[in-house]
């Protein structure tokens, strides 16, 4: 279980996070909503460990996740909205890149993770050359190789066409089917029907909404 | 960690051509600034040429042949002659646009020939400059060389005619003209060509070469420096440090290809100046000296494009650091045009050390002690990237 207990953050003097508490069970798929500018990337780069909090924690199976090097990657896997790859550099070393058991990559590629994203085909094209979803699709595998227990999204979904948003969101069911717990920020409607909790950040502080509200009632939220 | 070091090389290998191809517009540009420093120490020395009105008032038609005479003898050497119309010569004289005014009266030349020696004019301004006074002593010399030479022909003419030797005077003409010129003015020992030049003891190619030899390698470091800084939008960065990689490390996967790719311009430039001037020879301690001018510039690099975290700022903020020492070492313009103070700055500028040694290497004085002023310079600078990462740590953990 994962739990975040009083998280709160500020650049600076304005406060971003305030007292920010949920818990998450294995297999949860949580989304988070939100105006633009709420702080929604700062929480998950919270959450992700890439900005500490001013103060709080977080807990998975009542451990801190927070140690002195950061959230350890292997447990935490995080896929920020811009992707964080190497567009000169192959798929294949981009994969490799992030990958912390440098063998397993042949033997998945056959009929594994990056076939069912799609990514075998274009191992060996250099990734300035793919298109925007192929791109996040790298993006995604090269967390999910690493078999994280979390996944922290944010907007994976942005911009990217229906086939493309499919086989992502195919992959992250599987990945909560297998224990994992997915936490994503999102502004696709279509997207809350995989929701297992949702939030809506506003202020700086965390509330539950209700996935099967219609769009004019939790537009009231924001 | 040694897989980012090995993808980031990977990567700098290709890009290579794409780099040395970027490197040839600052090259035009570089050649342009050389070739301007180059033009304006010329026309310097240029600008030392007196100038001189020639009035002819000689209608025969020695002119023609007498003009160029006057022109191009040594003495006339600092001078520059113009033909001019008299009243509009005694203008340029008052207005200090001439130095004098040479006057040729009617039948000057003639008069020489048949010893009526009608004299020329030489005007000068009221209180005499330098150059006014030079013409004076040297029409004066001219004057008591031809007086002389007159008087010696006309002596040995007369004594001939006496003593029934006048058939035989043309054979001795030229004896008796090599004679008088011996002892009326001593030419050889008053005009002795001096080469001075601003670049000191070293030639202006060995100078020059120094300053090209560094803004080509600092060229191409842009290039390279640019290419890097593209290579870490903050959110990989981020994912780095995540994965326990941390920011002197990557600081470190990014400087061994920009070194490398140093390494192997100065190659290739050390190959090309190996071709062009043969008589370079290479020597244990240049070596060295290139090693340390090398490393000194992959750094300087790495501190800028870090500093900046954006391309096209850390390519601006390079070019004109770079440039702006280079041109305070006098790397542009020689000393003797800047003011004096920037010749005692330049050991102090890391740039300007690497063009001290390379003055040395020309000079034949490149010593150890000026490998280890680079390397000073480059331990500074690596001190000053160790803070910046090290704040940007902090920045990145607030």
């Amino acid at each position: 279980m994962l739990c975040a207990e009083h998280i709160s953050f500020s650049y600076r003097r304005k406060q971003v996070l305030r007292d920010i508490c949920f818990t998450a069970e294995e297999g949860d798929f949580i989304g988070i909503i939100g105006k633009n500018g709420c702080g929604k990337s700062t929480l998950l780069s919270v959450l992700a460990g890439v900005q500490s909090p001013a103060s709080g924690s977080l807990l998975y199976h009542g451990e801190p996740l927070y140690k002195k090097g950061g959230v350890p990657a292997e447990t935490v896997g995080y896929v920020p909205q811009l992707n964080p790859l190497l567009p000169e550099l192959t798929v294949r070393d981009n994969l490799k890149l992030w990958r912390r058991n440098k063998t397993l990559l042949s033997e998945d590629a056959l009929d594994g993770l990056y076939f069912q994203m799609g990514l075998t085909e274009c191992f060996k094209m250099p990734v300035k050359k793919l298109s925007e979803g192929m791109k996040k699709r790298v993006s995604i595998a090269s967390v999910l190789q690493n078999a994280p227990k979390i996944l922290v999204l944010d907007e994976p979904s942005a911009a990217l066409d229906l086939p493309c948003k499919e086989v992502i969101h195919t992959q992250l069911l599987s990945f909560t089917k297998n224990g994992g717990i997915v936490l994503f920020a999102t502004h696709e409607e279509a997207e809350f029907s995989l929701c297992t909790a949702l939030y809506i950040l506003k202020d700086g502080i965390l509330q539950t909404a209700d996935a099967r509200q219609d769009k004019s009632t939790l537009i009231q939220h924001f | 960690m040694k897989v980012l070091f090995f993808l980031q090389l990977k990567r700098a290998l290709k890009a290579v051509p794409k780099l040395i191809a970027g490197a040839v517009i600052p090259l035009f540009f570089a050649g342009m600034a050389v070739f301007w420093a180059q033009k304006r120490h010329t026309d310097a020395t240029g600008t030392l040429l007196s100038p001189v009105a020639l009035v002819n008032q000689d209608t025969e038609a020695y002119l023609d042949f007498v003009f160029p005479f006057i022109t191009n003898t040594d003495a006339a050497g600092s001078f520059s002659f113009t033909l001019m119309e008299e009243q509009e010569a005694m203008t340029a004289l008052k207005n200090g646009t001439v130095c004098a005014v040479l006057l040729l009266p009617p039948r000057m030349f003639s008069g020489i020939l048949d010893s009526t020696n009608i004299p020329a004019r030489l005007y000068l301004p009221e209180g005499n400059s330098f150059p006014s006074l030079l013409l004076a002593k040297f029409a004066e010399a001219g004057a008591l060389t031809l007086g002389s030479s007159q008087a010696g022909i006309y002596a040995a003419s007369d004594l001939y005619s006496e003593y029934g030797l006048s058939e035989r005077l043309s054979d001795i003409y030229y004896e008796i003209n090599l004679v008088n010129l011996k002892y009326a003015l001593g030419r050889e020992s008053v005009f002795s060509a001096h080469s001075t030049t601003a670049t000191g003891e070293l030639s202006l190619p060995e100078y020059y070469g120094g300053t090209l030899f560094l803004c080509l390698l600092l060229f191409f470091g842009a290039g390279m420096g640019t290419f890097l800084c593209n290579a870490l939008p903050k959110t990989l960065s981020d994912q780095l440090r995540r994965h326990g990689i941390g920011s002197f490390c990557i600081e470190a996967s990014l400087f061994l290809p920009l070194l490398l790719f140093y390494l192997l311009a100065a190659a290739l430039l050390c190959a090309a100046a190996s071709l062009l001037l043969p008589e370079v020879s290479f020597s244990p301690i240049l070596a060295a000296f290139l090693f340390c001018v090398v490393l000194c510039l992959s750094v300087f690099t790495q501190v800028i494009f870090s500093l900046f975290q954006n391309a096209g700022r850390g390519l601006l903020a390079f070019s004109f650091l770079g440039l702006f020492m280079i041109f305070l070492s006098g790397g542009f313009l020689p000393y003797a045009f800047l003011p004096a103070s920037f010749s005692s700055l330049t050991p102090f500028l890391p740039l300007g050390a690497c063009l001290l040694g390379f003055r040395k290497f020309f000079g034949e004085a490149l010593g150890t002690q000026d490998i280890l002023l680079i390397l000073t310079h480059t331990a500074a600078l690596c001190l000053l990237l160790w803070l910046i990462s090290f704040f940007r740590r902090k920045e990145a953990r607030a």
